[in-house]
């Protein structure tokens, strides 16, 4: 019998909370983390909501002030999670050696302030008001703090926790949009299972909700720019868009007999993943046929037939096409199963959270595991017409999943999937 | 038991400051010939620096040419360069026609920062000085194409597997310099272990733009000298004063053994191991002693089950820095021990300089040519030895002779480290899986 990779720590922050368990009870009694936004100057452009983390103390405890200078909030997210993650792992440097904690993340773009390079700008104008490179490198570059490149570099906030916790082993910072969140767990696992790590934290977290981030998400199309005050509907009727989300999940995964080793109660069990690519024919998210080749390739990873899965949390982050191909998927993998499976989306609450989405739906999965209750998605009715599937969109549905497949995409066509069992 | 698969390099891209042809680049590689100029941009004159390894004007456009009705009008210098090295790799390996593996044919790509333009800035800055951020909002689809905005990390990887086809496993890795060595590493262990066939697999970066080119001035890392740019970037040498940027791409093609044998493919080499470490030390300096340096070489020679007496050559992070070339060749020492002496070590560093987030791509290319055909590309400008710096670093001349085995090094800034270890290719027999 093949040992199990299993989870044993989880960490989450997100609009509804700073922890995991906060998280979830607010998910649960039906509450919504998309407001206003009100740190920066919203009001231009077609999209004024996000699903912002509030009261994240950017004062965090142990960090130098020299350092703080290149932290912003998606490195306070990481920080926080990843050190939740790891101590209810019961690391501590001495029963698992810093060689042989691996660690890995999915993270999306990191944006600069613009504050940071304004004066260098203004400097490097001529008296035309216009760009001049001639003053730019002579003197207006140096108006620009040193360590201002690194708050742009996105392995810098993740290396700054593998300080903090003193992590030495095997690494990778995989980007940008929510299958990188799925692929760091994917390369953890494998690095358990061959034994190059004992233990290796993974996950992903969000970018910070800036004015560039917002920009970005505009140009792709994905945002909901037609209601007055931005909703997301995953999977719903009058779906027309995202919303962004800030937030972070990491996960800890070991093999069960590390875990016992070291009496540490596992929580789920990894046993699938997939990954995948292809694009629509209308747009750069992914195809139908290539979400179901993730789903797939997962299942069979698994040792399971589709009529195994009890739950999908979908990636539905209420993007007209992209959900409308997921839920194609969805009936193409699990045709002969369909009416009995049951779909949630944690994005109509939340927000969608990039690469911080599919580690804070399996943290989310293992909650559902334990509770044995699904809570209802915020905001998808009406649902969509063509859906043959159990969207658990009225209210929590009581019952007993054991096995939970999480799907994620990004906007240029990869997808990839993952699958949590509840321990036996 | 865990069934570890064989994995084999069948096809190799490069776009350098060398050139778009994988053999022009080896040829003037192995002759000495630096592929770095003077910085040609605007106010180039002022900038800090100099010296650039730039993919020359009628590379740049043969690239936009053979991309003109699609990935020219929607990418960057960065994403173009990775479809040119791509497409050089799929072509090499063979591949016309790839029906029937599309879903086990994945991307694993290194991908820089992207352009920081300034003009984005500019643009929507008011008389008074001030950022206007309710007209930006207004008009943010009006940044440049190149902007960031438009152009997120997983773009590269996303149209390689959009023109050629490749519908399998598809990621995007972005840990600094030690990106293209992590993605190549990430690629192997995904086909080793049965995710996929076959991989596209390297790194794509340009940072030769005005906030690129001043990013490591910034950091004190980059060389500001206004020496002969030929002979400014000097890995291992006494005399050297800092990195020297250079941009483009390289690209390799990973194939499953049996796959390529049933295919009747070219093999160059075997990727036989792969590691890394982190420092945990500083983000801004690596660790003095070269320790996360010295334990991912370990990690990956215990990964290809290989000992410090069967590696002759190894391609440096080298990057010509105070810090970094002293601490590398201590790590090597530490690894190596008494056999360290006998391994011949080199930059490319000399030659195309530092194409930060893609660096590990034709370092990687580099390292299965000189496993493939026993030789070994000099490091140049190499004339002013550093007793910190006493090993065998193929000064200005290259070397020929047997090369069983190699590791090609890559550090990132931040303190994550990759070493992978190439070796020669000996067609498996009736048993085709190595356990573990």
């Amino acid at each position: 019998m093949d040992d199990k990779v299993v989870i044993t720590g989880t960490g989450i922050v997100s609009s509804l909370g700073l922890s995991a368990s906060e998280t979830w009870d607010a998910l649960l009694s039906g509450k919504c983390g998309i407001r206003p936004v009100d740190d920066f100057d919203v009001q231009g452009f077609e999209c004024k909501a996000a699903a912002q983390v509030q009261g994240l103390d950017p004062a965090v405890p142990g960090i130098h002030p020299r350092d703080l200078r290149i932290m912003d909030k998606h490195s306070f997210m990481l920080m926080e999670s990843s050190r939740s993650a790891y101590k209810q792992s019961k690391l501590d440097n001495s029963s698992i050696s810093p060689d042989e904690t691996g660690y890995f993340a999915g993270m999306g773009m990191v944006d600069y302030n613009i504050e940071d390079i304004l004066p260098s700008v203004l400097k490097s104008l001529d008296g035309e008001g216009n760009l001049d490179y001639d003053r730019f490198f002579s003197d207006a570059c140096r108006q620009i703090h040193p360590l201002w490149p690194l708050s742009m570099l996105n392995n810098i906030s993740f290396c700054q926790v593998a300080i903090d916790l003193n992590i030495k082993g095997e690494n990778t910072v995989f980007s940008s949009h929510a299958d990188s969140g799925i692929h760091s767990i994917i390369e953890a696992c494998n690095i358990v299972i061959e034994k190059k790590a004992r233990v290796a934290l993974a996950g992903g977290v969000s970018e910070k909700v800036s004015p560039l981030s917002m920009a970005r998400a505009l140009c792709f199309g994905i945002l909901n720019t037609s209601d007055n005050e931005a909703q997301c509907r995953p999977f719903g009727k009058g779906r027309s868009g995202t919303v962004l989300g800030e937030g972070c999940g990491i996960i800890s995964l070991e093999l069960q007999s590390t875990a016992e080793k070291r009496n540490v109660p596992p929580l789920a069990v990894v046993t699938g993943y997939g990954a995948s690519f292809e694009t629509g024919k209308e747009s750069n998210c992914p195809a139908a046929k290539a979400i179901s080749l993730s789903m797939e390739k997962a299942i069979a990873r698994a040792n399971l037939r589709p009529a195994d899965i009890d739950l999908i949390i979908a990636h539905a982050d209420g993007t007209y096409m992209g959900d409308r191909e997921e839920i194609e998927a969805i009936h193409r993998t699990f045709g002969g199963c369909i009416d009995k499976v049951n779909v949630f989306s944690s994005k109509g609450a939340l927000g969608h959270l990039l690469a911080g989405a599919p580690a804070v739906d399996a943290v989310l999965g293992i909650y559902i595991l334990k509770n044995g209750i699904i809570p209802a998605i915020y905001n998808s009715l009406p649902e969509d017409d063509s859906i043959e599937f159990n969207l658990v969109s009225r209210e929590p549905l009581k019952t007993n999943p054991k096995r939970i497949l999480i799907n994620s995409r990004s906007y240029e066509g990869q997808c990839a999937s993952l699958i949590i069992e509840a321990i036996d | 038991m865990i069934s570890r698969r064989r994995v084999v390099v069948t096809g190799l891209g490069l776009a350098t400051s060398l050139g778009l042809d994988v053999e022009e680049n080896w040829q003037e590689a192995l002759d000495g010939i630096s592929g770095i100029t003077k910085l040609a941009l605007p106010g180039a004159d002022k900038s800090p620096v100099q010296a650039v390894g730039q993919v020359t004007g009628e590379d740049w456009d043969k690239i936009q040419n053979e991309f003109k009705y699609d990935a020219a009008k929607e990418g960057e210098r960065r994403t173009l360069f990775a479809l040119w090295a791509a497409q050089s790799a799929l072509k090499d390996a063979g591949f016309g026609n790839f029906d029937g593996c599309r879903d086990s044919f994945g991307v694993t790509l290194a991908a820089g920062l992207g352009i920081n333009r300034l003009e984005d800035i500019q643009r929507w800055t008011n008389k008074d000085g001030k950022f206007d951020y309710l007209k930006f909002g207004k008009e943010y689809k009006n940044v440049h194409r190149e902007s960031l905005m438009k152009n997120n990390s997983n773009r590269p990887a996303a149209l390689i597997a959009k023109r050629f086809g490749l519908n399998g496993y598809n990621s995007t890795i972005t840990t600094a310099c030690a990106s293209a060595t992590q993605a190549i590493g990430t690629a192997y262990r995904a086909i080793s272990r049965g995710d996929a066939d076959m991989m596209v697999a390297g790194g794509a970066d340009s940072m030769i733009n005005p906030v690129g080119l001043v990013f490591f001035v910034l950091l004190g890392a980059a060389s500001v000298s206004s020496e002969n740019p030929a002979e400014v970037c000097r890995p291992f040498d006494r005399k050297r004063s800092g990195l020297v940027m250079g941009e483009g791409a390289g690209v390799a093609i990973l194939e499953e053994e049996s796959h390529a044998v049933k295919r009747g493919a070219k093999v160059y080499a075997e990727v036989a191991g792969y590691g890394s470490t982190m420092d945990a030390y500083k983000v801004t300096t690596p660790h003095p002693q070269g320790s996360g340096a010295e334990h991912s070489m370990i990690k990956a020679l215990s990964d290809a089950d290989m000992g410090v007496d069967e590696i002759d050559y190894i391609n440096a992070h080298g990057t010509s820095t105070k810090l970094n070339d002293p601490a590398e060749t201590l790590a090597i020492k530490k690894v190596f021990k008494e056999n360290a002496c006998n391994i011949s070590i080199n930059s490319s560093k000399s030659i195309i300089g530092h194409l930060i987030a893609a660096s590990g791509g034709p370092e990687f290319v580099f390292t299965v040519l000189s496993v493939n055909r026993d030789e070994i590309h000099p490091t140049i400008n190499l004339k002013n030895p550093d007793p910190k710096c006493d090993l065998d670093y193929v000064p200005n001349v290259k070397k020929t002779g047997t090369v069983r085995a190699a590791i090609s090094n890559s550090f990132g800034f931040g303190g994550q480290n990759a070493s992978i270890v190439v070796k020669k290719y000996v067609k498996s027999g009736i048993q085709d899986e190595v356990k573990i």
